[in-house]
């Protein structure tokens, strides 16, 4: 199993996968904000006294809010608002509390930072994603617009909040690139444990998130839809974490940062540097389950399955 | 109980792992073992029920090399005759006696067998068997059970599996187990295009519980497939000559067009069979098929000695008898402990788990506890039993799973 390290077959770069690469960008990358914010001093000062809602739209397609308030960045999916109902239904990027209702099994504990759907934590945040302070929406007229965005070559439509756009120009771009820098591992790169933490955190939470949006976006993922038929997985870096869980309910699956109780499907990495390579593709994760560095316990059909789901995300995003 | 060390296992291994694709691929991968480190993965050698791993540890095998051994390993009978015929010759220029020997002893034994063919793997026979019905009916699709296991052909895995195109798989529609009505239902709604029906004589899955034909399903099947003109094929390969020496069909009550078979044919020398009705002989015959090693005549005279000594030994008799007694005194035991183990499938291949474990990490656990104590349990498949299965080995059983269930108490979590 490689995570993101390896990408299959070229894609046919049409509309269906930039709206899949879309999805992936707005959910599963966009939310590592949070953790660079969370665990990166210099980018925590940056955005220490902002108080500002980002909104990202994509004309029919997916929307996402990322909200700068009390020193602290949250990032959550707007499905409905961009006329895409499906899109929070299913990879409802939620909290805990969500993800126990969906599938009453594997509750998100709180902790670490499992609170995504800030709106349900946060008073402050009104139900719409528009929190106090000011909002900025940027719109996309398609998914490829979007991804250009992410590439770094494609410039949004501010449609309200012009008064923002110098904190989206500075501090966003500045927070936008270092989370790009965390995600763009060098073998030099890695030899720093700061920076090897912060990438394998956010390459976990990436994978994670990235699960309910390939299994109902992307057909070859889909076909392993039937699987993930209940109960959680757990994927988790010993000693202390991170962790991600997925919460396997019914009609959604909900991708959770933090420690989930009691899944139903275990995959623990010995440590961290175990876990990195095994994120980036780099593992020879059949020699590291055989002598026990990868952990592999509980309903190993979804674990593999898992495997070949994950195997997707880099034909999209790497 | 002493508890084993695998340390030569894992050393092997990670020299193999850096010159073999996964170390150890397919079955005897360590990937299903839960935790691989408590199971040794390279074998030495055997003898009756038992082998040694490379670390010197003994263990009672409870998985038969995953079926092919059923009269026990270097079974005296069956290796002199192998080695007798070793000594003449075994890939020769030209086919050996012994294959018309086979043949025919397979036609005497199974009743509704007018010919018989020889390969070397179960997944040979069922890609032949489903190209044998293509050519008999000018059709292209294979009906067949959602998960059933028939090889590793592209055509038998599922998509999205690496090395399967959707092309693979278009002719293959997969309904679910134990469902007379949904076959009648493709066969309505794609009337003249299906080629066969393919399964195994019930339904034994990983990871699940075993299930048997439900009462009249296989004479149902027997009848949509004689009323639209359907090739049945039985993939016998698992099951074949453990429930019963004519074929699992006669044991379940129905005649298939095809049988398959494979694990228990030669207690382990490498030979698998077709037998077939003599209405499909020279389609048969049409198909070009064939292989380097397929006419070797020592697995021939292995196979002629193992079927001699399975009838001799009354052997699916045995291995229900011991596998009853096995499964019965784990039970007992499980409850014991305030566990309720459930046993599904025949129980010459029982299929074991415990209901109070959604996760399955308990089972994992006891599996794990066994293996490390001498008791070679997979947590995944269904177990095998052999004719070498000893009273001894059963009471030594019975103790290493009283302590291991014991071992979960104290750990906790049970
Ligand atoms: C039911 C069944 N069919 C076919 C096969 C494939 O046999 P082989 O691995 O010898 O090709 C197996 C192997 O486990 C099997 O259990």
């Amino acid at each position: 199993m490689s995570v993101l390290g390896t990408a299959g077959a070229a894609p046919r770069r049409d509309a269906r996968y930039e709206a899949v690469r879309a999805r992936l960008n707005l959910h599963a990358v966009l939310p590592g904000l949070e953790d660079v914010v969370a665990g990166d001093a210099e980018m925590a000062a940056l955005v220490a006294g902002t108080d500002l809602t980002v909104h990202f739209k994509v004309a029919g397609g997916p929307a996402a809010a990322v909200r700068f308030a009390g020193g602290r960045c949250r990032v959550w999916p707007l499905g409905a608002e961009a006329g895409d109902g499906g899109e929070a239904a299913v990879c409802g990027a939620g909290s805990g509390a969500e993800a126990d209702r969906g599938a009453g099994n594997g509750a998100a504990r709180d902790g670490e930072s499992s609170d995504r759907g800030g709106r349900h934590r946060d008073g402050e945040d009104r139900a719409d994603g528009r929190g106090g302070g000011g909002t900025v929406t940027l719109w996309f007229t398609s998914s490829a617009h979007l991804n250009r965005m992410f590439d770094g070559s494609g410039t949004p439509i501010p449609l309200r909040g012009f008064g923002k756009l110098g904190f989206m120009q500075k501090e966003f771009t500045q927070l936008s690139d270092r989370l790009a820098h965390y995600l763009k591992p060098t073998p030099e790169l890695l030899v720093d444990p700061d920076y090897l933490a912060m990438n394998t955190r956010l390459m976990l939470t990436t994978a994670a998130f990235a699960v309910p949006i390939l299994l109902e976006h992307d057909p070859p993922a889909a076909g392993f839809r039937r699987v993930f038929d209940g109960g959680s997985i757990a994927l988790t870096v010993l000693p202390d974490g991170p962790s991600v869980g997925l919460v396997l309910g019914p009609q959604r699956i909900v991708a959770v940062k933090g420690e989930i109780d009691s899944p139903t499907a275990l995959i623990r990495m010995r440590d961290v540097h175990i876990a990195s390579a095994f994120l980036n593709g780099t593992l020879d994760t059949f020699a590291a389950v055989a002598c026990g560095d990868v952990e592999i316990s509980g309903q190993l059909p979804k674990v593999d399955a898992l495997g070949l789901v994950l195997e997707r995300v880099p034909i999209y995003l790497s | 109980m002493e508890t084993y060390s695998f340390a030569g296992s894992q050393a092997l291994f990670r020299r193999a792992a850096e010159v073999i694709p996964c170390g150890i691929y397919g079955h005897f991968s360590p990937a299903p073992l839960v935790p691989p480190t408590s199971y040794p993965f390279f074998a030495v050698s055997g003898k009756g029920s038992h082998f040694t791993d490379v670390d010197g540890n003994d263990f009672i095998d409870y998985m038969c090399a995953y079926g092919p051994m059923v009269l026990g390993y270097n079974d005296p009978v069956v290796d002199e005759a192998a080695r007798k015929q070793a000594e003449k010759g075994d890939t020769l220029m030209g086919a050996s006696p012994l294959m018309v020997d086979l043949a025919e002893r397979l036609v005497e034994l199974i009743p509704f067998a007018d010919w018989a063919f020889f390969a070397k793997n179960g997944g040979d026979m069922t890609t032949y068997a489903t190209m044998i019905a293509r050519a008999a009916t000018g059709r292209s699709k294979i009906v067949a059970i959602e998960g059933g296991y028939h090889g590793v052909a592209a055509w038998m895995q599922g998509g999205g599996h690496h090395g399967v195109v959707p092309q693979d798989t278009e002719n293959v529609v997969r309904i679910p187990w134990n469902h007379a009505a949904a076959f009648e239902c493709v066969l309505e709604e794609q009337p003249g295009r299906i080629a066969a029906f393919i399964s195994t004589p019930y339904q034994h899955l990983t990871f699940a519980d075993n299930e048997l034909p439900a009462e009249g399903y296989w004479q149902r099947i027997r009848e949509l497939c004689d009323r639209h003109g359907v090739v049945l094929i039985l993939d016998d390969v698992r099951a074949g000559f453990r429930l019963d020496l004519r074929g699992s069909n006669e044991y379940f009550g129905f005649r298939p067009d095809l049988a398959c078979y494979c694990k228990a044919i030669a207690n382990g020398y490498p030979i698998s069979a077709m037998v077939g009705r003599g209405e499909l002989k020279s389609e048969a015959a049409g198909v070009f098929y064939t292989g380097s090693y397929w006419f070797q005549a020592v697995p021939m005279a292995a196979a002629l000695a193992c079927i001699d000594e399975l009838q001799r030994r009354d052997a699916p008799a045995y291995m229900a008898d011991y596998g009853r007694r096995l499964t019965d005194g784990m039970k007992r035991i499980a409850d014991a402990h305030g566990h309720d183990l459930k046993v599904t499938g025949p129980p010459q291949m029982p299929y074991l788990r415990l209901t109070d474990d959604e996760s399955t990490m308990l089972h994992q656990r006891l599996c794990a506890e066994c293996t490390r104590r001498g008791a070679y349990f997979t947590s995944h498949h269904n177990w095998l039993v052999s004719c070498a299965h000893t009273d001894e080995d059963l009471e030594r059983t019975l103790a290493i799973v009283e302590e291991a269930f014991t071992v979960l108490d104290e750990e906790g979590g049970t």
